[in-house]
């Protein structure tokens, strides 16, 4: 089945781009609360733009418009640092809007206890910043996986790319429908496990 | 002295929340701060804490400067410094805080492992003795949600003086406890003073409570102490 070797490509571009963007995310939210202005502004700056246009268009810009100025990535790259990238932005939105539904109260306990800035974040933010953004995350985790499709339009070899091919050499229906099936699998699976981290980490507030 | 702040002023915007203001706090001494709502009670309480920086005057904790002014000038403790002097601070909110991911062990001992690097068991059992102490015993391992207001407080409490602080405060401790708990309360806080002479600053609009646990009493009105009684001048005031 061609159809499962794009399938090792379509998975590879979104754990990569989950386990990149995610942390970044947590570090674009920090600093997109910071308390110096220029890093704030620079932060909203960049959120907006990676949020303001297509992720297509990112891809495309730094797959062929960077090496216009001398900046060349491979394909796979490339495509990592635009998904990258978005998601970050997307992410660190999410994380937030976490961080400040969290009463500042917790945060000066915690300073007058005499925990660091860092061990507060991480300690105490970050852990019920997690739970509450955990549905957010998980949409956004979806649409990542759907997203990967998009890598197609610079010639990755991903499930869309081989179904494409199958689905014309042939004239059939079944490969795109095949394709459609195993998005749909992955979906569920990741549904599955975020329904499985709620469950872990409930507890009322 | 334990605690000392003089001439405090504090303004947000264009209004002045505190108007030179002085007060101090001894070594196992309990002080109450009351006075009308508005009256810049926990804004000074706050600036004690490191939390606000006042605009002019000098605090010092056993001789740290939380701010100090000279010629005019304020400076604050750097960051490193009040880390220093908060090894000597307690608050207990008015809303507690507690972290409610963790369970009430861990929120008692958090600090103790994680600021003051001491091994996990000597934290558990330093912080099952201050909870037991607190009645809470039967507790460690539930989650603050699953407390009771006055538990939670107790809770917040422990979390407080596990790090032996020498400086407690409270900002309204009675506001959300029945009067079987306020006597209660009471208790706990002379207990916390006498015993372990912690020195206690509390803020509170509860004038019996204040009355049986305070060994002197500010009363504060718009942002200036008007009065500054004795537990015995303020019972008598409380009878006329
Ligand atoms: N962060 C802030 N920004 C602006 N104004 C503030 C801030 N904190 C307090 N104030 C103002 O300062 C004044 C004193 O507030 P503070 O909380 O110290 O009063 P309080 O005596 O504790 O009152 P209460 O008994 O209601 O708690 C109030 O007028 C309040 O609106
Ligand atoms: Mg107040």
């Amino acid at each position: 089945m061609q159809i499962l070797d794009g399938l090792g490509m379509t998975l590879g571009v979104f754990a990569l781009s989950l386990i990149l963007s995610f942390p970044l995310g947590i570090v674009v939210a920090i600093l997109r609360l910071s308390k110096v202005p220029v890093v704030r502004k620079i932060t909203e700056i960049y959120i907006w733009i990676l949020r303001g246009t297509p992720l297509l268009l990112q891809i495309m810009l730094v797959f062929f418009g960077l090496p216009s100025i001398g900046i060349a990535f491979d394909r796979f790259d490339s495509i990592l640092i635009a998904f990258v990238l978005n998601y970050a932005a997307y992410f660190g939105e999410i994380i937030r809007s976490g961080i400040q539904s969290i009463e500042k109260g917790q945060r000066e306990s915690a300073e007058i206890l005499g925990f660091s800035s860092w061990q507060i974040n991480m300690k105490i933010i970050l852990p019920q910043v997690i739970k509450r953004t955990l549905p957010s995350i998980g949409n956004e985790v979806i649409t990542l996986v759907k997203d990967t499709s998009l890598v197609y339009a610079v010639g990755q070899n991903d499930i869309l790319k081989y179904a494409k091919g199958v689905a014309n050499s042939t004239g059939s229906l079944v490969p795109y429908v095949l394709a459609g099936v195993i998005y749909l699998v992955l979906t569920y699976v990741i549904t599955k496990v975020f329904n499985e981290i709620e469950k872990k980490v409930n507890y009322e507030e | 002295m334990l605690l000392e702040a003089n001439n405090l002023f504090k303004a947000f915007r264009d209004t002045v929340v505190l108007n030179d203001i002085s007060f101090s706090v001894n070594q196992g001494e309990v002080v109450s701060l009351v006075g009308q709502s508005g009256a810049g009670k926990t804004t000074a309480v706050r600036c004690v804490m490191g939390l606000e920086k006042c605009d002019k005057g000098t605090i010092t904790i056993h001789g740290r400067f939380v701010c100090k002014t000279e010629n005019g000038v304020c400076t604050h403790a750097t960051k490193k410094e009040l880390a220093q002097i908060r090894r000597e601070l307690g608050m207990v909110f008015q809303a507690y805080h507690l972290f409610p991911h963790l369970t009430v062990l861990e929120n008692v001992t958090l600090a103790l492992t994680d600021v003051y690097k001491i091994p996990k068991t000597e934290a558990n059992e330093a912080a099952v003795a201050m909870l037991e102490r607190l009645g809470l015993g039967d507790k460690i391992n539930n989650k603050p949600n699953e407390l009771s207001g006055g538990q939670k407080q107790r809770v917040a409490i422990a979390r407080s003086c596990v790090t032996n602080p020498k400086l407690l405060c409270f900002d309204e401790p009675t506001a959300a406890l029945d009067s079987a708990l306020v006597v209660e309360m009471v208790n706990i806080i002379k207990d916390l003073a006498k015993k372990d002479g912690i020195g206690v600053l509390i803020i509170s609009h509860d004038e019996k409570f204040v009355r049986d646990v305070s060994d002197r009493v500010l009363m504060m009105e718009q942002g200036r102490i008007t009065r500054e009684l004795s537990a015995e001048e303020f019972k008598q005031i409380m009878r006329a």
